[in-house]
């Protein structure tokens, strides 16, 4: 499982771009956001203009909740590391995991990577890190 | 068309080792140099120039150049800018060159790149640390909040997703990227100036050696390298008096699948080749049948075999085949990467592949020179293909023997 204590002090970014600040503050709430057609429902991630029709507005888009779940579509496992800090939490596996909506999110699987298989199905874990106070979205296999 | 509508490489300069402690942009000055002394021109007579290596600011870390090579060497040029999208520079700096000197806003042009990579990770260069810890201070840089990467996002995570999805969807064996390892190191081995030059590799080898990031081995991964290479761009009739032998510029393309990043879910399995070679095929008037001698981004083993099917080579999902028979080996029908690639000559993005085409067009190739080598590309694909993002870029470039 995790090794929770060495997540405490991991930021993703110094700076958030925003564009997608309400996603990283939708996770604080245990809500993962996908940024959603008004006009079809079409989810995306990241921020995207619905390509579905032409007349769409960023009017016509709103962040909204969505289910977390999917199935990974591909993955990696992290066996070496380029910078020494990140050794200690390895091997660990990345994944692309396809939402049900139909985006792909790139995150961390919490399991080890032993278990990991293309076309697993995953939801999402949410990790708080107390000394940053971000919500990290990670994923877990789901049975 | 007269040749003053045509253009011409009159001028190569090449640098490379490990471990030569000089900047990226001292590197990038040096091939400037070599490149000008090469084609007999004097740094005055330079009056464009391009960095090839930049990086839109989507990557992490990327930004940019504060200085440059031009100023370093005091170059007199109209106008220097850098070119991003990762490593399509060289192409993209070519369809800009062309374009300038027939505007009249250059006669010569230079494109450049350097890297210190080498010295940087090993901590030679004091002033430029990569991938700077600061857990001292408690914090770990972990992506940028557009990846929602949790985690060190490197170019090998990154690219191996794509290389165990194509193993998901066509069989593709890790064996199979250790011929493609096994290839480049073939071809470097008969040329003294690859990094991995005398150091000959099986597929053994290949598979014993680490996992880096599974799927991929060691052997899988490019070469850190301190390289610099640059080229003079002139149309044909100048290049004519150039000391150098001039290499002529057939065809310059480009494609992209920004608009692939996920509803399409292609483009973990293929590039955007299709746009790229057939405009640069039709600029050459040529077919894939006419090319001599290729070079394909080998930033790791299964772009690759990505890109012999995508430019159809061989048909799609035959790569990894196409590969371990032995085709692209010396001697073999599709003579690749012939320097030894990035794999195992020298890394510096489609420079690499830049510098070897032009010394092939040249005859220069020595004991690796394709006998009677009259076109032959080069590839670079720019930034990553699924992050959202980044970008999805592929550039090719046909060059031609005068």
């Amino acid at each position: 499982m995790v090794k929770h204590e060495q997540w405490h002090d991991l930021v993703v970014s110094d700076t958030f771009d925003n564009d997608v600040l309400p996603f990283w503050n939708g996770l604080k709430a245990r809500r993962f956001l996908l940024y959603t057609c008004g006009k079809c429902g079409r989810g995306y991630w990241p921020m995207t203009l619905c390509n579905a029709h032409e007349d769409v507005t960023f009017d016509d888009m709103a962040w909204k909740p969505s289910s977390g779940k999917g199935t990974i579509f591909t993955y990696v496992v992290a066996r070496r590391f380029n910078n020494a800090v990140y050794a200690p939490d390895g091997p660990y596996a990345l994944a692309m995991v396809e939402l049900d909506e139909g985006p792909i999110f790139p995150t961390r699987l919490i399991d080890q990577p032993d278990r990991v298989r293309i076309g697993a199905r995953v939801e999402v874990d949410y990790v708080d890190v107390e000394t940053t106070g971000m919500t990290l979205p990670l994923f877990r296999l789901s049975e | 068309m007269s040749e003053s509508d045509r253009y011409a490489i009159c001028g190569l300069g090449v640098i490379n080792g490990k471990g030569l402690g000089l900047s990226a942009r001292t590197l990038q000055a040096e091939a400037a140099r070599r490149a000008i002394a090469d084609a007999g021109l004097k740094r005055s007579d330079i009056n464009g120039a391009v960095n090839g290596i930049g990086i839109a600011g989507a990557m992490p870390g990327g930004g940019g150049w504060v200085d440059s090579y031009a100023r370093v060497l005091g170059l007199r040029s109209n106008w220097f800018f850098t070119i991003g999208r990762g490593a399509i520079g060289s192409v993209s700096g070519m369809i800009a060159a062309t374009r300038a000197i027939e505007l009249g806003l250059a006669d010569y042009v230079v494109i450049a790149a350097g890297d210190c990579a080498y010295s940087n990770i090993r901590g030679l260069l004091d002033a430029q640390p990569i991938q700077r810890s600061r857990a001292g201070r408690g914090n770990y840089i972990l992506g940028n909040d557009l990846l929602g990467f949790t985690a060190t996002v490197s170019a090998g995570n990154i690219h191996g997703l794509l290389a165990m999805r194509h193993m998901h969807e066509y069989g593709t064996t890790s064996e199979q990227f250790g011929a493609v390892a096994v290839s480049g190191r073939s071809w470097a081995n008969l040329n003294p100036e690859a990094q991995s030059h005398g150091k000959p590799l099986t597929i053994e080898d290949h598979q014993n050696s680490p996992l880096i990031v599974e799927p991929y081995h060691q052997y899988d991964c490019c070469l850190e390298s301190d390289s610099g290479v640059a080229i003079v761009v002139t149309t044909e009739e100048r290049a004519r008096d150039c000391a150098g032998p001039m290499v002529r510029i057939m065809g310059l393309g480009l494609g992209d699948q920004n608009h692939k990043q996920y509803w399409e879910k292609t483009n973990y399995t293929t590039f955007d080749v299709a746009t790229a070679r057939d405009a640069a095929f039709r600029q050459a008037g040529i077919e894939l049948g006419d090319i001599d001698v290729a070079h394909l981004y080998d930033c790791f083993t299964c772009e690759v075999i990505m890109q012999l099917e995508d430019y159809g080579f061989c048909k799609k999902g035959e790569g990894g085949p196409f590969v371990a028979e032995g085709n692209t080996l010396p001697g073999g029908r599709l003579p690749l990467n012939t320097g030894g690639g990035m794999l195992s000559g020298f890394m510096l993005f489609d420079f690499t592949g830049l510098a070897e085409t032009v010394r092939q067009m040249r005859g220069e190739g020595g004991d690796r020179q394709v006998a009677g080598a009259e076109i032959g590309m080069y590839t670079g694909c720019g930034g990553e293909m699924l992050i959202p993002g980044m970008s999805s870029i592929h550039g090719l470039a046909v060059l031609g023997r005068a």
